[in-house]
C-alpha cells in the first residue's frame, strides 16, 4: 500500500488510528501491538501476499539469532561462539538479499565475461527487502554488542514491521524504538502529536505528489524517451532527477515521520536541506541520515574507519560508498554512483587536511553540482542514457534558445545556436523552468520540515498551510506512482 | 489554538473541500466519465477520441469512413468524397488500435450513421499484444466496449476541478469549443507544415530519432514478439460488422520510411512479427500494401517522421487504392494483395 493513495489515507490509517488507540485505552496492550503488527503485515502484503512468508522467516530467524546472542551475552556460556553466531545471522541476511536482488546482475556478468547463457532468474525484489534486512543486520550487531535485551517475538516483530517505516525507512535501531513502545504515556493520544503528525504528513504527501511527480515526468521524458538532448534540456533533465529524487524521499520520510507522530512515536530524522550542503561529507550528513548511519557503524567503523593511517582511511571510505551504491540497485551504474561519492569524500579530505578553504558559495556550487551529475548515474538504466545527458550537458554543439530570443540575437546562429523549443523532449519549457526555479528556492531558503517542528506551534497560518497542501495533494493522488525508493 | 482545534479544523477544511471538489466534478462532468450529462453542455476537453465524436454527431450522414491511427489522420474526407461521392468522414485517432476501430463502428451504427464504406488504415504496431488499450479510448464510453478502466473514476481530482472550471466558465460566457478538426474530422499539420514553409523543419532528424524511438522499444514496437489474438478477434468482428450492413471495405497497410523500414530488417524479431502480421492479415483482408522499400518511401519529404505522411502522400495512396487513372507510372505504388486463407 502506498502512503500517497485513497485507500491508505481515508481507510487504512485512520482505522488502524482508532483500533490501536481503543485498544490501548481498554488496557490491552499487547492486543493493541498485535494488532498493530497485523495492521502492518497486511499493508506490507497489499503490494502481494506472495512475499510475505519471506518478511515473516528473516523476522523469525533474526529473532532467534539476536536472542541467542543476548542470552549469550547475559549467561557467559558459549555453545557456540559469538562472533560465529553473528557472522553465521549476518552471511544469511546479505544472502537473502543477495539472491533476490543481485543474482540476476550476477548472471548477466557471468554470461557476459564467460560467454555462457545461464538464464536469468527474472525474480521479482521483495518489498523493503533491502530497508528490513539492513534494519535487521544492526540488531543483530546490537545484540553481539550487548545493546539490546529482546526475548519478546512480538516487540520484535513490531520493531520490524512497523509500518511508518517499514517500506523505505528511516532505518531505526531498536534502542530508539521499544522503549518508545513502551512508554505508558505512549499508549493514549496526544493532540500535540497529531497535530504535529497531521502538519508534516500534508507537507510530505505535497512534496511527494505535487512536486516530485511533475518533476518525475521530465526526468522521464528525458531519461527515457529523448533521443537526444540539447544543452539547456540536458539540464533541466539532471536537475530534475536531483529535484524529484530529494521530494520524493524526504516527501516519503516526512509522510513516515507523521504518520509514526500520530502513534506518539518519534522516528529519527533523515534529511536535513541536504542540497544546502557546502562540501560532500555536510552532505552525506544531511541525505538519508540512517543510512549513512548505518553504513558508518556498520561497516565504515569495523572496517577500521579512520584508526588504521591515511591510506586505510581512504579505501574504507571508498569501500563504504561502493557497498552503499550496490545496497540501491544491482547496476554498475549504481557501483559508479557510488564510486564517485567515495571518490569525492577522499578528495575532499585530502583538501581538508591541507587546509585549503573555499569562498561558501563556490564549495555549495561545486558540491551542488558534483551531486547533480551523480545523481545521472544513479537515475539512468543503462550507461548510453548516462552519457547520452551527461554529451548534452556538457556539449556547446546543441543549445537551442528560445525563439524570442532568436528574433533579438539572429548573429547567434553563426554560433552554432539554434532557435525553438529550449527543453525540447521534456515538456513545456515554461513549466520547467519556473518549477525549477521555485524548487532551488524552496530547497535553499525554507526552513526543512524538521526545523519547522522544533518551533511548531497550533495557530491558523499552520493550519491553512497543512490544509491546503493536504486539499491540493489530495485532489493530485488519482496520479497514484510508486515512491522512487520502494525500488531500492 | 488548542492542539485539538487545530485537528479538528483541519480535517472539517479538507473534507469539505475535498467534498466540495468531487461534487462539482461529477456534476459537470468534464470528461464525460459517466452517462450522463446533468447541464446538457459541451465539454472542455477535446481529445481527438472526444473531438471526433463530438463532429460526428453533427454530421447529418456518414457515406464514407476513415479509420486508422495517427497515420490515418491526414487522409482527406475532399480527396475520398472526391473518388466514392458522399460525405466523408475521417475516424483514425492517434494510437488507433482495433478496438478503436470496432467501438468505432459500433457506436456508428447504434446512431444509425451506417457507412456505405470503410476507408481501413492498418499499421504494423496495430497486432502488438502488449500495447495496452489507449486511456482516451477507455474513456470514452460510447466506444469503449470492454468494460475496462484506466482513467480512475475519482471525482476528487485537481486535475478535473481545472477542468470543471474551464466548462463552467465556458457555459456561463457562452464561448463556443474550438475544434482543431474540421467538420469531417480532418486535422491538419499546421504546426509542422508551418515549420516546413519556413524551412525549418529537418526532415531526416525526424525520421532518424522517431525510428531509434521506435526500434528502442519506447514506442509502440516495445517487446513486439506475438500477435494479440484478441485483436485479429476485434478485426474479425469488424469484418463481419461490414459484411452485415454491406459496407465495402478498402485496407491499406500504411507506409513508413525506408529508414525505418531497414531498421526493422535489422532487428530479426521485429522482422519476424511483421512476416507474421502480413500473413495474418492476408488470412482476413485484400489489401493495399505501402509497406515497402519504393522510391516515395525514400523520399525525406514524403514524411513527417519515420511513419507520420504528408498530405501529398496520402493523396497519392487515396489514387492509387481508387485505380486514378491520371496516375503516371512512377506515381502507381502499393502492392494489391489479395486474401488468402
Amino acid at each position: 500500500m502506498l502512503f500517497n493513495s485513497y485507500e491508505f489515507i481515508f481507510a487504512f490509517l485512520p482505522i488502524t488510528f482508532f483500533i490501536y488507540f481503543y485498544l490501548n485505552h481498554k488496557r490491552l496492550t499487547e492486543a493493541s501491538k498485535a494488532f498493530l503488527v497485523f495492521s502492518s503485515l497486511f499493508f506490507y502484503s497489499w503490494w502481494n501476499i506472495a512475499y510475505l512468508p519471506i518478511i515473516l522467516t528473516s523476522m523469525l530467524f533474526n529473532y532467534v539469532v539476536g536472542t541467542s546472542l543476548n542470552k549469550e551475552q547475559e549467561e557467559g556460556h558459549h555453545r557456540f561462539s559469538k562472533k560465529s553466531l553473528l557472522a553465521f545471522g549476518i552471511v544469511s541476511n546479505i544472502a537473502l538479499l543477495a539472491y533476490f536482488k543481485y543474482m540476476d546482475f550476477f548472471i548477466e556478468n557471468i554470461n557476459l565475461v564467460s560467454g555462457s547463457t545461464i538464464d536469468l532468474l527474472q525474480l521479482a525484489l521483495p518489498l523493503a527487502i533491502s530497508f528490513f534486512t539492513f534494519q535487521q543486520i544492526a540488531y543483530l550487531v546490537d545484540s553481539y554488542r550487548g545493546e539490546t535485551a529482546e526475548y519478546d517475538f512480538l516487540n520484535y516483530s513490531l520493531f520490524v514491521t512497523f509500518f511508518p517505516q517499514l517500506i523505505a525507512g528511516p532505518i531505526v535501531h531498536h534502542s530508539e524504538m521499544m522503549p518508545q513502545f513502551a512508554k505508558t504515556r505512549n499508549k493514549v493520544k496526544n493532540y500535540r502529536n497529531i497535530a504535529m503528525g497531521l502538519f508534516i504528513f500534508s507537507i510530505g504527501l505535497f512534496k511527494k505528489v505535487v512536486i516530485a511527480d511533475t518533476f518525475a515526468t521530465w526526468a522521464t521524458n528525458g531519461f527515457d524517451i529523448a533521443p537526444t538532448l540539447n544543452l539547456f534540456a540536458a539540464w533541466a533533465t539532471s536537475l530534475s532527477y536531483t529535484f524529484q529524487l530529494y521530494f520524493d524521499f524526504s516527501g516519503y520520510t516526512d509522510m513516515a515521520i507523521g504518520i509514526a507522530l500520530l502513534f506518539n512515536i518519534k522516528l529519527p530524522i533523515n534529511f536535513n536541506s541536504p542540497y544546502k550542503a557546502t562540501n560532500i561529507q555536510d552532505f552525506w550528513r544531511r541525505w538519508h541520515i540512517t543510512l549513512s548511519r548505518f553504513l558508518k557503524d556498520y561497516i565504515y567503523i569495523p572496517l577500521g574507519g579512520n584508526r588504521k593511517g591515511e591510506f586505510r582511511t581512504y579505501t574504507n571510505l571508498m569501500a563504504t560508498f561502493i557497498l552503499g551504491g550496490i545496497w540501491h540497485g544491482a547496476g554498475w551504474t549504481f557501483m559508479f554512483w557510488g564510486f564517485l561519492h567515495g571518490a569525492a569524500l577522499v578528495i575532499h579530505r585530502a583538501w581538508s587536511k591541507l587546509g585549503f578553504k573555499l569562498w561558501t558559495w563556490l564549495a555549495w556550487l561545486i558540491t551542488f553540482n558534483f551531486i547533480n551529475i551523480a545523481w545521472v548515474f544513479f537515475r539512468a538504466k543503462e550507461w548510453d542514457d548516462a552519457l547520452k545527458v551527461l554529451g548534452g550537458m556538457f556539449s556547446l554543439n546543441d543549445i537551442v534558445l528560445s525563439e524570442k530570443i532568436g528574433m533579438k540575437l539572429p548573429f547567434l546562429t553563426d554560433y552554432s545556436v539554434h532557435f525553438g523549443q529550449v527543453t525540447e523532449h521534456l515538456g513545456d519549457g515554461s513549466d520547467v523552468l519556473n518549477l525549477l526555479l521555485i524548487a532551488f528556492i524552496l530547497v535553499l531558503f525554507f526552513k526543512n520540515t524538521n526545523q519547522k517542528l522544533t518551533t511548531f506551534h497550533p495557530n491558523y497560518i499552520l493550519l491553512i498551510q497543512s490544509s491546503i497542501t493536504f486539499i491540493l495533494a489530495a485532489l493530485a493522488l488519482n496520479k497514484v506512482s510508486d515512491f522512487l525508493y520502494y525500488n531500492f | 489554538m488548542y492542539n485539538k482545534n487545530l485537528i479538528k479544523l483541519f480535517l472539517f477544511s479538507s473534507i469539505s473541500a475535498l467534498l466540495i471538489a468531487g461534487f462539482i466534478n461529477y456534476l459537470v462532468d468534464p470528461l464525460s466519465e459517466t452517462k450522463y450529462n446533468v447541464f446538457s453542455i459541451d465539454k472542455v476537453v477535446q481529445t481527438v477520441r472526444r473531438n471526433k465524436l463530438m463532429l460526428s454527431k453533427k454530421a447529418n450522414t456518414i457515406d464514407n469512413l476513415v479509420l486508422g491511427s495517427s497515420r490515418s489522420m491526414q487522409l482527406n474526407p475532399e480527396t475520398i468524397s472526391k473518388y466514392l461521392g458522399g460525405s466523408t468522414f475521417n475516424f483514425a485517432v492517434n494510437s488507433g488500435l482495433p478496438e478503436d476501430f470496432l467501438g468505432t463502428l459500433r457506436h456508428l451504427i447504434r446512431e444509425n450513421k451506417i457507412p456505405k464504406n470503410i476507408i481501413l488504415g492498418l499499421d504494423f504496431y496495430f497486432l502488438n499484444d502488449k500495447l495496452l488499450p489507449e486511456a482516451d479510448f477507455l474513456s470514452e464510453p460510447e466506444l469503449n466496449f470492454l468494460n475496462l478502466e484506466t482513467r480512475s473514476s475519482t471525482f476528487f481530482s485537481l486535475d478535473k476541478l481545472i477542468l470543471s472550471m474551464k466548462n463552467i466558465y465556458m457555459v456561463v460566457r457562452k464561448k463556443e469549443i474550438e475544434y482543431k478538426l474540421d467538420n469531417h474530422g480532418y486535422l491538419p499539420y499546421r504546426v509542422q507544415d508551418s515549420l516546413i514553409k519556413n524551412n525549418q523543419y529537418d526532415f531526416f532528424k525526424n525520421i532518424q530519432e522517431d525510428s531509434q524511438n521506435y526500434m528502442n522499444g519506447k514506442y509502440s514496437y516495445k517487446q513486439y514478439d506475438q500477435l494479440s489474438p484478441k485483436r485479429i478477434d476485434y478485426l474479425l468482428e469488424l469484418i463481419t460488422l461490414c459484411e452485415d450492413y454491406n459496407i465495402k471495405l478498402y485496407v491499406f497497410l500504411s507506409p513508413v520510411h525506408s529508414f525505418h523500414y531497414k531498421e526493422i530488417n535489422n532487428n530479426n524479431t521485429l522482422t519476424n512479427t511483421l512476416i507474421e502480421f502480413k500473413r495474418e492479415i492476408r488470412k482476413h483482408f485484400s489489401y493495399y500494401d505501402f509497406m515497402y522499400i519504393n522510391h516515395i518511401n525514400n523520399n525525406d519529404e514524403n514524411f513527417y517522421d519515420s511513419v507520420h505522411i504528408r498530405k501529398n502522400y496520402t493523396d497519392l495512396i487515396l489514387a492509387n487504392i481508387f485505380n486514378d487513372s491520371s496516375l503516371t507510372k512512377e506515381q502507381r505504388i502499393g502492392i494489391y494483395t489479395k486474401k488468402r486463407d
